[in-house]
């Protein structure tokens, strides 16, 4: 026999411990970059299947976030642990907790997709396991109450050598994602309380630092992250994003509507701004458009990017995503900095949108925003300007994009659904971007989003298959 | 042999029944036959008789029927075709001879008592009366043709070699022959017998016996443990002889036996030296699992490639449950027996064959032009979004490449070219009262058609038995083959993002446009699309590295055979089957160029890397068998008992590193000394099996015939209280031509009816789905790798082997001695307990454990037919065999349909395995008004698109429910046509082989339109819907759009029936009188191909390689090749 069995397994907390180890292969890694382009920041070369409205039941994008195979390894933990002899509780609470994050974060997107789905608890044997879907709310319910347990079960801090893992802090940040996907503003506005009240966090003060494999593990602002080691493992986000000219696949670039939603350096929205010229548009910019993109006629290691040499054809929006790709030498496709699943400015930013949806202005959301804004060199809010809800709503949602995009694994999109804005900004022509009378404006495609169908995502059709009493959406029949 | 003699008639009962007669209708007033003294024979010999308007040959057969009167005619001569009518009343053989021949230039002349010699009196120096003044006047040899029952044999033919001098046997079987040149060869030969040849030698009496060849009354087969004659055989087996697989330029066994045997299908998939992967199967799939066929050299299970195929004396393919029961637990897929030759007694006997040829690729289809790619892809992206305003190829792209400056980047024409293919076999044989030998050593040189692949092989055949006593034999047969493998090589450094190997520079010469150069105006090697990749063609080339495969196998097995009495025999054997393999594959550093700014280098491969595997297989098998033979009178009974054991350990290592300091050294240790950059692996396996068998057969006057066997193997497999199973078969045969009423027929030579039953098992169920096993996965913390497990599979602890219930039907029959020959099976099996992965819901979290659940039938026939003749020194055989297998699911414990979706298939009881799934295509779609008339498909779909049925589920909208099914998607009805000419000195062998009927999903990146932005098109689907050409064979071009036309459709479904002449032989036999003044037994020179002729619809791919589900598998796949070559044949 060439492999050992699980027989022998389960016997020290080091089983426990390299079982939890292999669950986090199952979190977002690099190649999440790639939901960038289900929602209106990126445009993918080939086809924008989702944001395109082209998926259907069997699109392999959709089979692949279907993912029962972790939540039972999770579940089995739950189940194995209790074997182990001679484990102390506080070990014990350290990698249930893991596994109980995991569980939440993978139930917890499947459900922001799929709305509806089937709720599994413990282990099931086979034929017991041709359930039909539960409601969303049930599902939320349940991974509510695991959360709470995981945020009890795990340590606030690591020592260096566990560098990586996960936290209280980590279970606290996807409590407050969760509530305020849902809603449930007050709550969320209090778990995200809860964790700036740690005291642990706070923002790394260079934001372009933060995607560069230095700072791995290093600053208190990423509160998750995907590993890479160097020469170890490896990942390819310059493949992914990188002009062709430059080693890269341009598989998604970005859209000229997430370039123009950076302000100006003074902190004006573009059509407001005085610095703003059309001619000359990617100066006096929002500090973090210098690190979010490669914008034509820029040098970025010894690459001087032109879109429309012929070599770079692939250039389509004339954009390229720069986070993470920053530090990786010419000629070499692979880096190693962190892929970053949360950071504390999300955390700032989802406290401060789900306080102004429960209460409106008030002045912690101002400083909330403010910390966000200063640490990228813009100028603190505009009390003034943004003095309603209303204002302050579109403020904190722009806010969002502006910080978090590439990142996470497709915030963008998560946001515009659960925003109910996705008819708004997905219905259109896709067109690179424009610089009167230097870079023509391409018509690149044309998407388009059904309310009535597209905010649910069609259960797959492999799953359906397998399953007698698993129906399809009545959306997607 | 060439024949000069228009062989004589002969009246011995016997040899009437085996002569090729034909009927005679003259009718017969018999009067007397005296045997007096030698002398007066003719005088005395009377006849009376009245044939009207008869051929005189017929009416000279009348005489030789009755009389021991032979005749003795050159047909040039002897006008024997002339309608006579003839009466005699009490003649003598002269006077009815002056009749016959009243007014014709022929003359007879008394050779002996017997034996007249018609000549053409005007002639009368011909060759007959020169052959005659040598006979008569100077015996020098005579002796005694018997048959194999001691039976005196007239009318044979007796030849000295490479003359035309020769004589008959007369009817005491007796002959004699003058003036023998010295070294001479006497050749024997009569209609219906095997042909003999002798070396006369300072003998004065040769006696020979001859045996019966056309059904092979004492031809024997190899069956599991043991031997049958053919005749007696109750199961299903097909014989493969050494003649016809000799001098087929295969680098491989299985090509060489493709088409040969009916029901035995051979698909060979890729065409590297040294790497053709081959699927065999028997009488088709009848289970979902792996279920290959067991093959055993020499009684020693072994892989099929094992051996050279010119050290092979023949070949059993063992099909019917009743002929592998024996086999049990590995029998499902059937047995491959294959038997090395022997040497025979006599002087040593060194045989030389070589040849030599070149090889090119069968079919490769041709892609679009540059400048037609560009039109193709702006069309495309045209048809994809109207409002589109800018175009991967600008309007000065596509006059750079319609201009004549340009020249097209033609990728398959830089990596494929012709390639030298030669063999060279030599063998030495020989042996005496109390020994044998056979020697043989082979080498085998294939440089590849496609850059950077090549192979070479020696092989080495060691085959002795020795009389140690009259108790006592000792017999050992031993082979040792050492080959290498050279390829590109596949050893990435981690992460360099680089795919290399053949299969990746296959991807690529497919997929890459004409547009797009691998190297730079320099001459460097270049990135493609703009740095997207280094050229496929320069990485996998020399430069790029290389993979070295060495592998050295050795097969050998004792046998110690011990005679207790006259009846019972014991025999130990012990075998063993070793491998070890080194595969060095070095990856070397390498710029690439960007090919608009060639001084730019845009992708560098910095580091080199270097991997190393080591492998081992070591197989044992020790046998202990008992035989018992006993004649009873009538019955004849034969039992066999054994018990045999079986090991098999494997294992694996692999070591890497990188970063070494020149691209010449190919010591790991010279590699960077960062462990972070090492890489190691390993894995080992085993299994274990015991196994007790018997058999017990018995005939009744060689009529009726009765069998049974039975296997009870212990597989390591299982666990350990369901590990042990049973395996019986029974069959019987009557052979009715023995029957007292047909036996002196003579138009049915042979006739046997066959009926088995039989029970085996398929235990290929991987190495332990019973237990539930870890799998060793790694997560990262700290910057450090962190070991990380999980639990892949769902295990099984009860799981067990699948049983296969197996019943055949057959008839062999044999006319007029070998003129028509026919064998005709009809099976049927089921197989149950199948290994499933019955599908689970999703919601279980698992992959599905593996389960003995299904059930499937499997049912067939076979045909195979032959013809043989000879019209004077023209001789010829026909063969053609067919045969279908289908099979049906019966049950899948419940559960179904399954809908394979990445490989576009369902699978539900009732119906057949894996038929092809999708939408059912219904042309084009012609206008607007088409297209918002019919169910909506997609937003983009416009006219050009292809129209989906609509078949229910939701009315106004094309679904998955939509989806039907499409026809099976196995190949039905495999045959194979072989056809030997002789004339005179020359042979001439033609043999083809294809599928009657075949559906297949041609896909690949360039199989729909511009499935990728990456991809290009052939020159077929420049045959494109526009409005122009609606009735197009593709729809509009398009770009991607994989909601649209590229989802899976009948569409798409192709016909890849063909029928390809596999190999054609051209051979001259150089004559005696040249062979004798070299020394020579034998020469022959020949010319030959191999897959010369194909004919298929297929579009332009070859028609064997079989087309993919999921992956591109077309387009990743070493084309098969063509081969021409020269060769010769030399005996000594």
């Amino acid at each position: 026999m060439d492999q050992p069995s699980s027989e022998t397994f389960w016997n020290s907390a080091e089983d426990a411990e390299m079982w939890v180890n292999y669950l986090y292969n199952s979190l977002p890694d690099f190649e999440s970059v790639l939901r960038e382009d289900w929602s209106d920041n990126g445009f993918h070369q080939s086809i924008s299947i989702i944001a395109a409205g082209r998926h259907t039941p069997s699109t392999n994008y959709v089979e692949r976030e279907w993912d029962y195979e972790t939540i039972r390894r999770c579940l089995e933990l739950f189940q194995n642990i209790e074997k182990i002899p001679n484990i102390s509780q506080e070990r014990k609470n350290e990698l249930m907790g893991q596994a109980r994050f995991i569980l939440v974060f993978t139930y917890f997107e499947m459900m922001t997709l799929f709305r509806d789905i089937p709720l599994v608890k413990e282990p099931l044997p086979i034929e017991e396991s041709d359930i039909p879907k539960s409601p969303k709310q049930e599902v939320l319910t349940y991974i509510l109450e695991q959360i709470d347990m995981a945020i009890n079960e795990l340590p606030v801090s690591l020592t260096a050598s566990q560098s990586g893992k996960i936290t209280k802090g980590a279970a606290l940040a996807l409590k407050a994602r969760m509530l305020l996907y849902n809603e449930r503003w007050e709550e969320a506005a209090a778990a995200a309380k809860q964790l700036m009240d740690l005291n642990v966090y706070e923002l790394h003060p260079d934001f372009g630092e933060l995607f560069i494999s230095e700072t791995d593990n290093k600053t208190n602002e990423i509160i998750l992250a995907y590993q890479y080691v160097k020469t170890v493992k490896e990942h390819q986000l310059i493949r992914r994003l990188h002009a062709i000219g430059n080693g890269g696949f341009s598989q998604v670039t970005a859209t000229p509507s997430l370039a123009n939603a950076f302000e100006c350096i003074d902190g004006l929205p573009i059509d407001e701004s005085p610095l703003y010229d059309p001619e000359n548009p990617f100066e006096n910019r929002d500090t973090r458009f210098y690190e979010t993109f490669i914008f034509p006629y820029q040098t970025i290691n010894g690459f001087y990017y032109d879109p429309l040499d012929p070599a770079n054809w692939l250039s389509l929006t004339f954009l390229h995503f720069r986070k993470y790709i920053n530090d990786i030498e010419k000629g070499k496709i692979t880096g190693d900095s962190n892929w970053i699943l949360i950071r504390y400015a999300e955390v700032l930013l989802t406290y401060a949108e789900a306080k102004n949806e429960a209460s409106g202005p008030e002045n912690s959301i101002y400083d909330a925003l403010d910390l966000v804004r200063l640490r990228a060199g813009m100028p603190v809010v505009d009390r003034d300007k943004y003095n309603t809800k209303e204002k302050l709503r579109m403020l904190i949602r722009n806010e969002r994009r502006v910080e978090l995009s590439v990142e996470g694994g497709g915030l963008r999109y998560f946001d515009i659904i659960r925003w109910r804005i996705a008819e708004e900004v997905l219905n259109t022509i896709v067109t690179s971007f424009e610089v009167p009378g230097k870079l023509p404006k391409n018509n690149l495609d044309t998407w388009v989003f059904d309310p009535n169908k597209h905010y649910v995502w069609p259960i797959p059709q492999s799953a359906i298959d397998k399953a007698k009493n698993l129906e399809q959406h009545p959306e997607w029949q | 042999m060439k024949k000069f003699w228009k062989p004589p008639f002969s009246v011995n009962e016997k040899a009437k029944k085996l002569i090729l007669t034909m009927k005679l209708t003259v009718f017969i007033v018999f009067l007397t036959l005296m045997q007096v003294s030698a002398t007066v024979y003719s005088q005395a010999t009377k006849f009376s008789f009245r044939a009207e308007n008869k051929q005189v040959v017929e009416v000279l057969r009348q005489i030789e029927d009755n009389s021991d009167f032979r005749f003795f005619f050159l047909r040039e001569q002897v006008d024997v075709e002339r309608k006579v009518t003839v009466t005699a009343r009490d003649a003598t053989v002269e006077q009815i001879l002056e009749e016959l021949f009243r007014g014709q230039p022929v003359s007879y002349e008394f050779a002996n008592e017997a034996l007249i010699v018609l000549t053409r009196s005007d002639n009368p120096l011909g060759s007959v009366n020169s052959y005659l003044q040598g006979n008569l006047q100077q015996p020098a040899v005579s002796g005694k043709v018997n048959d194999s029952s001691g039976q005196p044999l007239p009318g044979v033919t007796v030849v000295i070699k490479g003359t035309t001098r020769g004589t008959v046997t007369n009817a005491d079987g007796e002959y004699s022959l003058t003036n023998i040149p010295e070294d001479a060869t006497l050749v024997f030969s009569f209609v219906g017998m095997r042909t003999q040849e002798t070396t006369v030698g300072d003998q004065t009496r040769i006696n020979v016996t001859m045996e019966v060849d056309a059904i092979g009354i004492e031809e024997v087969v190899a069956v599991g443990y043991g031997v049958q004659k053919k005749v007696n055989l109750t199961g299903s087996v097909g014989v493969i002889d050494a003649e016809k697989l000799e001098n087929r330029s295969v680098g491989r066994l299985e090509q060489a036996l493709q088409g040969q045997v009916s029901g035995l299908k051979i698909v060979q998939t890729t065409g590297q030296p040294g790497n053709e992967a081959i699927d065999i199967l028997i009488r088709g799939k009848s289970t979902f699992t792996d279920n290959p066929a067991l093959t055993l050299i020499d009684g020693i299970p072994s892989s099929i490639n094992q051996i050279n195929p010119n050290d092979i004396e023949s070949i059993s393919v063992l099909k019917d449950a009743s002929s592998t029961a024996i086999y049990g637990a590995r029998a499902a897929g059937g047995v491959i027996l294959i038997t090395t030759k022997k040497g025979k007694t006599g002087k040593p006997r060194v045989s030389y064959d070589n040849y030599v040829g070149f090889q090119q690729p069968s079919r490769f289809p041709e892609k679009v032009t540059a400048y037609e790619h560009a039109i193709l892809f702006t069309e495309g992206e045209m048809n994809d979004d109207p409002n589109r305003t800018t175009f991967k190829y600008t309007d000065e792209d596509i006059a750079r490449f319609s201009s004549s400056d340009w020249a097209d980047h033609n990728w398959a024409e830089a990596i494929l070219s012709d390639a030298l293919q030669t063999q060279h076999n030599i063998s030495v044989s020989g042996g005496s009262e109390t020994q044998d030998y056979y020697v043989s050593g082979g080498y085998l040189y294939q440089d590849g058609i496609v850059i950077n692949t090549g192979f070479e092989k020696y092989t080495f055949q060691y085959n002795q038995n020795i009389k140690l006593s009259e108790k006592f034999k000792l017999g050992f047969n031993g082979s040792f083959i050492s080959d290498k493998r050279t390829a590109p090589s596949e050893a990435s450094v981690p992460g360099d993002g680089n795919v290399r190997g053949v299969i990746h520079l296959m991807d690529r010469v497919y997929r890459w446009g004409n547009t797009i150069p691998f190297k730079t105006p320099n001459g460097d090697w270049a990135t493609v699309e703009g740095g997207l990749e280094p050229s496929a063609i320069g990485i996998n080339s020399e430069e790029g590295g290389q993979q070295i495969l060495k592998r050295k196998k050795v097969l050998g097995k004792f046998n110690l055979d011990y005679s207790i009495t006259k009846n019972l025999k014991l025999t130990g054997i012990y075998g063993i089957n070793w491998e070890q393999n080194r595969q060095r594959d070095f990856s070397a550093r390498m710029k690439f160029y960007d090919p608009d700014n060639p001084d730019d280098v845009t992708w560098d491969n910095s580091e080199n890397a270097l991997l190393i595997t080591n492998s081992s297989s070591n197989y044992q098998n020790s046998q202990l068998l008992i035989n018992y033979d006993k004649i009873f009178d009538a019955h004849s009974v034969s039992v066999l008992a054994g018990y045999t054991r079986e090991w098999l350990y494997q294992d694996s290592e692999t070591v890497g590193r990188r970063d070494f300091l020149t691209d010449d050294i190919y010591a790991i240790s010279a590699g960077s000394a960062d462990r972070a950059s090492w890489t190691t692996a390993g894995v080992a396996s085993d299994w274990a099996l015991a196994s007790y068998i018997g058999r017990i057969s018995y005939s009744y006057k060689d009529k009726y015939l009765a069998e049974a066997a039975m296997r009870y193997d212990g597989s390591s497999r299982f666990v350990e209280k369901i590990r042990w199973g049973f395996f019986p078969s029974f069959s019987a045969g009557w052979r009715i031509t023995e029957e007292d009423f047909l036996k002196d027929n003579d138009i049915l030579t042979y006739l046997k009816l066959r009926l088995s039953w039989g029970q085996v098992g398929n235990q290929n169920v991987g190495y332990y789905p019973f237990a539930d096993i870890l799998a060793i996965g790694e997560y990262y913390f700290n910057n450090a790798v962190q070991k990380a497990v999980y639990t892949p599979i769902t295990p099984n602890p009860e799981l067990t082997w699948e049983t296969k219930t197996g019943s055949n039907l057959g008839l062999d029959g044999n006319i007029k001695n070998g003129l028509f020959s026919f064998e005709f099976d009809v099976f049927k099996e089921r197989t149950e307990d199948i290994l499933l992965n019955v599908p689970v819901p999703t919601a279980y979290g698992k992959p599905a454990p593996v389960q003995n659940a299904g059930i499937v039938d499997n049912k067939g026939w076979e045909l195979e037919l032959g013809h043989r003749n000879s019209l004077r020194d023209f001789s010829y055989g026909i063969t053609f065999q067919i045969s279908d297998a289908t099979n049906k699911v019966i049950d899948l414990y419940g559960t179904g349909p399954w809908i394979d979706i990445a490989n576009n298939n369902i699978t539900e009881e009732g119906h057949p395995m894996y038929e092809w799934y999708g939408y059912k295509a219904e042309g084009f779609f012609q206008s607007e008004e088409e297209v918002q008339n019919h169910s909506f498909q997609a937003v983009q779909t416009g006219p050009g698109d292809i129209k989906y049925q609509e078949n229910g589920g939701n009315p106004n909208t094309i679904t998955p429910d939509d989806r039907v099914r499409l026809g099976r998607s196995d190949p039905r009805f495999p045959y194979g046509v072989r056809i030997n000419l002789d004339y005179r000195n020359f042979d001439l062998i033609a043999f083809g082989q294809g599928v009657m009927s075949h559906k297949v999903f041609n896909n690949g990146w360039t199989a729909y339109n511009f499935d990728r932005s990456y991809s290009t098109l052939f020159k077929y689907h420049l045959d494109r819907w526009t409005p122009e050409t609606p009735n197009a064979r593709f729809p509009k071009t398009r770009i991607g759009g994989s909601s649209l036309n590229a989802q899976f459709s009948s569409f798409w479904l192709e016909n890849a029936a063909y029928f390809r002449l596999k190999n054609v032989q051209l051979g001259y036999n150089v004559p005696q009188n040249v062979l004798t003044k070299f020394k020579l037994e034998r020469a022959r020179i020949y010319l030959s191909g191999e897959n010369l002729l194909t004919f298929t619809k297929l579009l332009g791919f070859d028609p064997e390689i079989p087309t993919g589900t999921t992956t591109r598998l077309v387009e990743k796949r070493y084309p098969l090749s063509k081969i021409y070559n020269i060769g010769i044949n030399l005996t000594f």
